[in-house]
């Protein structure tokens, strides 16, 4: 674990078509935002090293296209996920529902260990339709962090990254531990808990389930 | 569901994929069946003797005149393996861009070059790489590699082979007593002496491309003057790239679009407009309490799609543009319910729209300068007419790939994956050896028909081929992508799983030209050439 390769942890964003995956995954990676980004085809992939914990990290990210006709693969994606990053459109209710879905979904058939982070995106606009105490509440109903983000102004991504990474190396050490122990995990992992709004963080540590 | 036919692919298996999303590939046994037999694009059978088989003028890659195909029959698909072997050697750009003007020929005339020098061996006659470009190791020597081939197979023919007097019809005067051999693998790796004096004529390294392109330009006229215009002979022609002022017409003729028969055309294409005119009320101009819920769901799709359509190019932003673009896509999903409107498909409109509103501009003025405010209201609407019926045309033959799971396109990135493991066999292990899925990278590049991948203008001269290749389009898409791929083959081979998605995801075409993409289609179609008969080269 120490001094090899750095850890790669993969994320896929998911969330309906023109909701912003591919700008926020931009901004994060680049520090770019462009208005007219061309609309993802299938999947795309970006990768970015960070150093969270002290740890080299290896980002992975696989953002998918919102069509749903593209879904049919989806699962090529997010199999595997360490965590899964829905974004809805703060101005469009149709996202956030389609937020509710993915996550129905997730709980389906993504791995167990795969944590789930919201994103309402788009802050930099004014005439948001989706509330935000009923979108924290889903989110915190379902388990999931949830964070307040603009991938044209960059706010909310730094901390929203931070700490879903920080949460997923916790979650893999805890593995490890398991592993070391020769402990069988038994029952359901719900994965890291990470609640946080725009100007605090608070973690929930995954220590509460399993 | 599942027939016999087909079976799931291995490596996706335990993905999580719901049943009914699993992918269902055809088998091996059903894809040689769905590809059964087909013709020679140019209409003309191996020793066709007529006067267009004779043209000694003939520039073009012409399938009947091509030893590599007229023989093929008799090959096995292990014969690219010795070529594969005896690849050290690589080409230099010249030679790569003339085989792209004339895959088989121009490589012929320098090989000539070198045997009529007397003394050297195939290898020894070629020239070193001198590729300022891009190192040429790996594809281009394959591309080398094969034309050598070729040139000693070319030899090799039997004198009265008419696929010799064909061929070399095409290269001059000059008639080769040759025998045949292509089936065995020692030939191609033991380099053949050239007969000093050979005159397979210097005419193909003689020309500037300025008079290569004049010649063109006249047999376009030529072939476009005629009462009813041989659609045959235009195929061949276009393949290798229609000049600009030519296309819209040569692409609604390749389309099927627009008759044949000089005297149908006008009626034709205003009963055509007409009937466009009429689905725009019909389908789009309607109040949205009229529309279902999915064709609401469609609307928003194409509206939130339009304006990220083509983001490099201004043009296409221009309002009056964007709405064409809007009417256009959401009238056919709305007509193709099978499939509806798919991402990607706006990225297949655009070069239709392009093309067709160019002739209405200034033919030297770049697109940038178009100003839509130029054009008449009838002008903009019979153009989004014409782009509404080729896009219909284009995408007939290729409607599985928009499809419920899209099944067009996860066969053709199937084949495309068991192909490049064919041709290079280091390239597709080295991509699964670092977790590289070809759905991956290639969806999308079938998905838009390549135009995501390169500049708008090239895009435009690829479907040049595409639309020449008319309904064979869809399997030669295939050796077009894997000659695209394998590009970078040398590249890729250095990289690992992080880096090689992101530059599959971005290929480094900005800065390349028309030659670059004719070096790919050349390649193709000689790789098409040689496994198309060699049906074995699904199975292992």
């Amino acid at each position: 674990m120490y001094g090899g390769q750095p850890q790669t942890i993969k994320v896929v964003l998911l969330g309906e078509g023109r909701v912003g995956k591919t700008s926020l995954a931009q901004r994060y990676v680049r520090s770019s935002f462009n208005e007219g980004q061309a609309a993802t085809v299938q999947a795309a992939f970006f990768t970015k090293a960070v150093r969270v914990q002290g740890q080299e990290i290896e980002v992975a990210l696989w953002d998918t296209a919102g069509q749903e006709k593209f879904h049919s693969l989806g699962p090529i994606y997010y199999r595997d996920a360490h965590a899964a990053l829905l974004v809805f459109d703060i101005t469009d209710t149709d996202s956030f529902k389609r937020v509710k879905r993915w996550v129905d979904e997730l709980h389906a058939m993504a791995g167990e260990r795969c944590q789930l982070v919201i994103a309402a995106n788009k802050q930099d606009l004014q005439h948001r339709s989706v509330s935000e105490e009923e979108a924290q509440e889903f989110a915190a109903s379902q388990g999931a962090a949830y964070f307040q983000t603009s991938a044209k102004t960059g706010l909310g991504l730094e901390e929203l990254f931070t700490a879903l990474l920080s949460s997923v190396l916790d979650s893999l050490k805890d593995q490890r531990l398991h592993a070391a122990q020769g402990m069988q995990t038994t029952g359901r992992r719900h994965g890291g808990l990470v609640v946080a709004s725009q100007d605090s963080i608070s973690e929930r540590k995954s220590s509460t389930c399993c | 569901m599942a027939s016999a036919a087909y079976y799931r692919i291995g490596n996706l298996e335990g993905s999580g994929l719901l049943p009914e999303l699993q992918l269902f590939i055809p088998s091996p046994e059903a894809f040689k069946a769905l590809r059964g037999g087909r013709e020679a694009c140019c209409g003309l059978k191996p020793g066709d003797s007529s006067p267009r088989a004779q043209d000694s003028t003939c520039t073009e890659p012409c399938v009947a005149a091509n030893p590599l195909r007229s023989q093929s029959a008799a090959r096995s698909a292990h014969w690219i393996k010795p070529i594969r072997t005896g690849m050290q050697d690589s080409a230099s750009t010249e030679q790569l861009a003339a085989a792209a003007r004339s895959p088989y020929r121009s490589l012929l005339s320098s090989k000539g070059a070198a045997g009529a020098s007397g003394q050297a061996s195939a290898a020894e006659g070629q020239t070193p790489a001198v590729d300022a470009q891009r190192p040429l190791q790996g594809d281009g020597a394959v591309l080398a590699g094969e034309l050598q081939n070729l040139n000693i197979r070319t030899q090799s023919l039997p004198p009265n082979s008419a696929a010799a007097t064909a061929a070399t019809s095409h290269m001059g005067p000059s008639s080769a007593p040759v025998s045949p051999s292509h089936g065995d693998p020692g030939q191609a790796q033991a380099p053949q002496r050239a007969p000093p004096g050979r005159g397979h004529s210097r005419r193909g390294s003689g020309h500037s491309n300025r008079s290569i392109s004049d010649t063109r330009l006249k047999k376009f006229h030529l072939l476009l003057n005629e009462s009813s215009v041989d659609l045959d002979a235009l195929r061949e022609l276009a393949w290798s790239g229609i000049p600009s002022e030519l296309r819209p017409c040569v692409w609604q003729l390749l389309l099927g679009y627009l008759p044949p028969n000089v005297s149908r055309r006008e009626q034709t294409l205003e009963r055509k407009r007409s009937e466009y005119r009429d689905l725009v009320p019909q389908y789009f101009d309607i109040a949205n309490s009229e529309r279902s819920e999915e064709e609401l769901t469609a609307l928003n799709q194409v509206l939130v799609d339009v304006p990220r359509t083509a983001p490099g190019v201004a043009f296409f932003h221009q309002p009056a543009i964007q709405k064409s673009l809007e009417r256009i896509l959401y009238i056919w999903g709305i007509r193709h319910p099978a499939s509806g409107y798919v991402q990607g498909i706006n990225d297949l409109v655009t070069p239709f729209l392009a093309v067709f509103l160019s002739a209405h501009f200034d033919e030297d003025a770049p697109m940038e300068e178009w100003e839509v405010t130029d054009l008449t209201e009838a002008d903009i609407i019979a153009v989004e007419a014409d782009a509404y019926w080729s896009l219909c045309k284009l995408l007939d033959s290729i409607q599985d790939h928009y499809t419920y799971a899209q099944p067009g396109i996860q066969r053709a990135v199937f084949h495309l994956k068991e192909l490049v493991r064919r041709i290079d066999d280091k390239a597709a292990q080295h991509l699964e050896n670092e977790g590289v899925e070809f759905l991956q990278f290639a969806f999308r590049w079938v998905n838009c028909l390549l135009a995501r991948e390169l500049p708008f203008q090239l895009a435009v001269r690829l479907w040049d081929t595409y639309l020449a290749e008319g309904p064979r389009m869809k399997e030669f898409l295939i050796y077009v992508l894997a000659s695209f791929v394998l590009s970078w083959s040398a590249e890729l081979s250095r990289m690992e799983f992080q880096d090689l998605m992101m530059f599959l995801q971005k290929l480094p075409t900005s800065s390349w030209s028309e030659r670059d993409i004719e070096v790919v289609l050349s390649r193709a179609y000689m790789w098409r050439a040689s496994f198309d008969e060699a049906k074995s080269h699904l199975h292992s």
